[in-house]
């Protein structure tokens, strides 16, 4: 039991600590709600440490199903559809990145789309995103960041862009 | 229809005969279920007629509803009771009945984990509100094998050859699996969507609903991802895509099947689409720069250049914007061929590419991912051989070979690794003056190759071969079998686009022979010439050397050329010296 404890408190600190090292430098739009990532759970416990043969086995047992669940019974702070475009970006930062730096791209379009910004408004967001990804990346320190902190920050760059360009 | 909703199959140690492939216990409504159709038709009759609770997702009608389907076409007296619950659980997984057509998709095949050497397939649910470039957000099913704790390779591949793991579907949205196999593995996705009646589509996605996360026991060779899915499909009428009694089904040869299958007079694939992995739009980018912006490439790479290089700044926008575009696709493309750690970090100069693109106007230049051939279009997996062997002491046989799957340096097709080789239970036999013998048995052979089409760091060539089997001590003896183990590692070079070389060093340990005692080392060197796409030419040569018994080193040359006859045949010529000189002229067919 104790071990258990100790093993549970070690967690969440760890989760707390690989959180925090991007929470501050994300760049939160005042009232754009929580950022999934550092508000609603998501850390560390969602990149799984995927065993060799587990990775391309074909086996994927409901990978971030139990935090999409967990996170949706926090109405408070988070909702499913925000878990979801957070997975998504989880799993495409990279692809995202770099179609945004393009300029366009498949990954990009389906992020605005999750954001609810359609095709009329999707150009002015996506410039002002990559303006936001821009400055991002310039910043010293960014390169040694987390893959986790660099999702992080580009949910909030894109959410961001969103709501400006995209309100309705 | 009834005994494919419950996936009956026959079993003789079930007092029915039958017994359904899942063994879930919430999959079944009767107690007997499992192995008694009559019994679980009758609880579901009984619990589909049932009153609606206030907890409506656990209501039959929401736990089977391609059952409930089925069953209103069948009892229309009881349409009024069989009326469809609002499901809130399977409306939401379902898109609310927003998914239009069913997709199957093709991995091809990846020589870094046994599991995946064949390729792999799962079903994608395409939802007609996501936009064309918004496909990544439609839900697929997968099946595999549930690994509940790490294993070993060796308890790995023989549990999941001899049942035993279970196996299931799992859902998840598709660009879970863009990036684990585009990205992190570098497999090409081609996907398949089907031509099929929105009827068709409901009862798919509705069965699919029923088997969601269900246990089957899974076994690698058969009961395998495209045998379960093509099971899927087959819920429908009149698809028929399991091929029947063959002990094993290669992904490919589902892809093959569902090609040549029509459904009510329209073909049963409606379209495909290719979705490239980073290693191949890395490949087709570079191959679309000029050789003065690959050399440029190459010096940033290689860190002899600087990216503001005043020759990066001087090429027009475009040009600049390929650069750049193929140095951020060479850096993720060398982080997911690195194997070294877990949570790996793209490098600095990854980050430095793309802020250098970032101050770049947006715009992609036009560059079109060629595909080599689509798996459906390719041949057969199996491949048969019958040929005349002539020695230089006057010897003439007949030889029978049999290679049940997959494919060697002049046959790979796209959806194999190109150049290399990867075949299981291949025999050769050899019958000559009414005697048969077995001339060799490979349990296993790998060669994993890889192109270097960019020659650039990272990206030169390693490979590796493993061979395991019975053959031949040396080629001038025909009744001198050994056990051997065999293993190279090398680099190969693709130069240009028809010709491919590789140099490889390694040995082999085996039982006791004449020549080589227990073991020997080698160097070998091939050169691959692929003039069209039916003519392909091997010479290879290999150095021996036995380093028990002191005996002196031998080589051994090859050249091996085939001209494929259609899709179906092929025609070999080989000539093997080993100190004597073996002549073969084989035709082959695929099946």
């Amino acid at each position: 039991m104790r071990k258990f404890v100790l093993n549970t408190a070690a967690i969440i600190l760890a989760s707390t600590f690989s959180v925090a090292s991007f929470a501050d430098s994300g760049s939160k739009e005042p009232g754009s709600g929580p950022n999934p990532f550092t508000d609603c759970g998501i850390g560390a416990a969602l990149f799984p440490n995927t065993h060799w043969a587990a990775v391309s086995s074909n086996v994927i047992w409901d990978v971030g199903i139990t935090a999409v669940t967990s996170a949706t019974l926090s109405p408070q702070t988070c909702s499913g559809k925000k878990v979801k475009v957070a997975l998504f970006i989880r799993d495409t930062h990279e692809q995202l990145a770099e179609e945004l730096a393009r300029g366009e791209g498949k990954h990009l379009t389906a992020a605005l789309d999750m954001f609810q910004c359609g095709a009329g408004q999707r150009q002015q967001a996506i410039t002002t995103a990559r303006s936001g990804l821009g400055q991002a990346v310039a910043m010293p320190g960014y390169a040694e960041q987390s893959q986790l902190g660099h999702a992080g920050q580009l949910y909030n760059i894109i959410e961001s862009a969103a709501n400006h360009a995209c309100a309705v | 229809m009834w005994q494919k909703l419950v996936l009956y199959e026959a079993d003789s140690s079930s007092p029915s005969g039958l017994r359904s492939a899942i063994h879930s216990p919430e999959f079944f409504l009767a107690k007997d279920g499992t192995t008694n159709p009559e019994s679980e038709l009758q609880a579901t009759i009984n619990a589909l007629l049932a009153s609606p609770t206030d907890q409506p997702d656990q209501h039959a009608k929401c736990r089977f509803p391609a059952r409930l389907i089925w069953l209103l076409e069948k009892l229309p007296e009881k349409k009024a009771q069989l009326q469809p619950l609002a499901c809130p659980e399977f409306s939401a997984w379902s898109h609310e009945k927003k998914i239009d057509s069913v997709s199957l998709v093709f991995a091809n095949g990846y020589l870094g984990n046994p599991a995946s050497y064949y390729g792999h397939i799962f079903l994608k649910f395409n939802d007609r509100e996501n936009a064309e470039n918004s496909r990544l957000l439609d839900l697929t099913l997968n099946f595999g094998a549930i690994l509940d704790k790490q294993d070993d390779p060796i308890s790995y591949i023989v549990k999941g050859i001899s049942g035993g793991y279970d196996g299931g579907f799992s859902p998840i949205e598709f660009h879970f699996h863009t990036s684990t196999y585009g990205e992190k593995e570098l497999r090409d996705l081609w996907e398949y969507r089907l031509n099929l009646s929105e009827a068709a589509v409901q009862m798919v996605v509705a069965h699919s609903w029923e088997v969601m996360r269900k246990r089957y026991v899974y076994y690698f060779f058969q009961r395998n991802c495209a045998y379960r899915a093509a099971e899927l499909l087959q819920i429908v009428d009149g698809i028929r895509v399991v091929p029947g009694n063959q002990p094993w089904l290669i992904p490919q040869t589902l892809i093959q099947k569902l090609a040549d299958t029509r459904l009510e007079g329209q073909p049963l694939i409606a379209n495909a689409i290719y979705h490239p992995s980073r290693q191949s739009r890395l490949y087709e980018k570079y191959s679309s720069l000029s050789h003065e912006e690959q050399r440029l490439i190459s010096r940033i790479s290689d860190k002899t250049a600087i990216l503001e290089t005043p020759e990066l700044n001087a090429l027009p926008m475009e040009k600049k914007q390929a650069v750049i575009d193929t140095l951020i696709d060479y850096y993720q493309f060398n982080l997911a061929r690195d194997s070294s750690e877990q949570n790996k970090k793209a490098p600095p100069e990854y980050f430095s590419a793309l802020t250098a693109r970032l101050m770049l106007p947006p715009g992609t230049p036009d560059v079109t991912a060629q595909q080599s051939g689509s798996p459906e279009r390719g041949r057969s997996p199996s491949w048969v051989q019958l040929g005349i062997v002539h020695t230089d002491a006057g010897h003439n046989s007949q030889l029978l070979r049999l290679r049940p799957a997959y494919y060697d340096a002049l046959d790979a097709g796209s959806a194999q690794v190109k150049n290399g080789a990867l075949s299981m239970g291949e025999v050769q036999l050899e019958h000559q003056q009414g005697k048969l013998s077995l001339r060799q048995l490979d349990l296993i052979t790998i060669d994993s190759v890889n192109p270097a089409v960019t020659g650039l760091p990272g990206d030169r060539g390693f490979g590796w071969k493993l061979k395991a089997g019975v053959e031949q001590d040396r080629l001038s003896c025909r009744h001198c079998l050994v056990g051997r183990l065999q293993g190279d590692i090398g680099l190969g070079h693709q130069l240009g686009s028809k010709w491919f070389a590789s140099v490889y060093a390694g040995g082999a340990v085996q039982e006791s022979s004449p020549d080589y005692d227990n073991a020997f080392a080698r160097l070998s060197s091939t050169i691959l010439f692929r003039p069209t796409s039916e003519l392909g030419i091997r010479m290879s040569y290999e150095w021996r050397k036995p380093i028990t018994s002191g005996k002196p080193s031998h080589s051994i040359s090859t050249v091996e050329a085939r001209r494929a006859l259609g899709k179906d045949y092929d025609v070999r010529l080989s000539l093997e010296r080993d100190q004597r000189d073996r002549l073969v002229l084989a035709t082959g067919y695929y099946w």
